[in-house]
């Protein structure tokens, strides 16, 4: 593990707020269940597994640079908690919300009481049930 | 740390100019340059996390654990862990189904039983004219069993019928018999009666000759002698 220099690739926006990417775009049906999104997290140098043993993992949802509308904290399986992985399990009326593009923050907690945040955030296209 | 990541950059690259390779002596001077400042040098097993992310129905168990919950309270913990032991014995109870079916069907065998009862009451009901209806109910019955019974219990009643019918016949033998013995009876007596008749008078005919009760001839006596006369 060694230290590396990271001079930021991020830029800034016009009004002054940086820019940040995404780290994927999906597509949901307005009050859908499912599919269930799973995150594998890894350390972003050595690219080694995350254990997320003890760690809380949360994603805040909220339209595209408006407020959240939802909070819900990931599901980690303890018995494979060193396996990085946290999996969102979308409750009911999770998405019933208005269609729209949204974005979510991934935050991660570390059982040191570490706060870890995804810069990039994922995007949430969300349209009109029949 | 961006700070003595620059430098290590900054300091490699001089030396890789240089065409000397001295980043780790390099390293260890800036490690205790800082040590020196009272700076902390650890460094962090997490860096910057990244993720990668994939779609799916990756917790299929999390929604029943859920539902679970909602009946008996228990915990997310325990939910999931009796969901999962669920899972695996549902075939278990599948089994334990299985057997309490078979215990259903003995509780068939035992109402064929109680048709076993029934037939034996339909036995007597065959002796007069109510055989027939507890019959047909034995039929019933009896498609659940086996239909062997249906047939013997048919055999059994043919016998038992035919045996009443035959007792009849024999009542009506006796009754004819005894007209014909009563008539011969008076014959009997009247002729009884007649031939009784007819030896009393026979019987005063031998009376009559009681002359041979006397020892001498009749005539010896002619005129003065007279023999005594007994009448009985």
């Amino acid at each position: 593990m060694g230290l590396t220099a990271n001079f930021g690739s991020s830029t800034s926006t016009s009004d002054g707020e940086v820019a940040y990417g995404t780290l994927g775009t999906y597509k949901y049906v307005q009050g859908d269940t499912g599919p269930q999104m799973r995150f594998t997290f890894t350390d972003e140098d050595t690219g080694l597994l995350t254990d997320l043993t003890g760690a809380v993992v949360t994603l805040r949802l909220r339209p595209t640079g408006g407020s959240t509308v939802l909070t819900r904290e990931l599901f980690v399986n303890s018995g494979a908690a060193t396996n990085g992985e946290a999996t969102v399990i979308w409750q009911e009326g999770d998405l019933d919300i208005t269609p729209g593009t949204y974005e979510a923050e991934i935050e991660v907690i570390l059982s040191s009481g570490l706060r870890v945040t995804l810069f990039d955030v994922v995007v949430l296209r969300i349209r009109a049930d029949f | 740390m961006k700070f003595k990541s620059g430098l290590i950059n900054k300091l490699a690259a001089q030396h890789k100019q240089l065409g000397v390779n001295a980043s780790i002596k390099i390293a260890d001077a800036i490690d205790a340059s800082i040590e020196r400042l009272g700076l902390s040098a650890d460094i962090s097993p997490i860096n910057k996390l990244a993720a990668a992310i994939e779609l799916g129905d990756f917790i299929i168990h999390k929604h029943i654990d859920e539902s679970v919950l909602v009946v008996d309270g228990s915990t997310t913990i325990d939910t999931f862990v009796m969901n999962f032991f669920k899972s695996l014995s549902d075939d278990v109870v599948g089994t334990s189904d299985s057997i309490y079916k078979f215990d259903t069907t003995k509780g068939f065998n035992h109402t064929t039983a109680i048709s076993s009862h029934v037939a034996t009451a339909l036995s007597k009901p065959l002796q007069d004219e109510a055989a027939l209806s507890d019959t047909f109910t034995l039929l019933t019955d009896k498609s659940f069993l086996d239909g062997s019974s249906v047939s013997d219990s048919d055999v059994l009643a043919v016998g038992k019928y035919l045996a009443n019918a035959a007792s009849l016949v024999e009542e009506l033998r006796y009754a004819l018999s005894r007209g014909i013995s009563d008539g011969s009876a008076a014959t009997d007596k009247t002729a009884l009666i007649t031939e009784k008749h007819l030896d009393d008078i026979t019987v005063f005919a031998d009376d009559a000759v009681l002359l041979s009760q006397s020892y001498v001839n009749a005539f010896y006596f002619a005129d003065d002698y007279t023999g005594t006369s007994r009448t009985g």
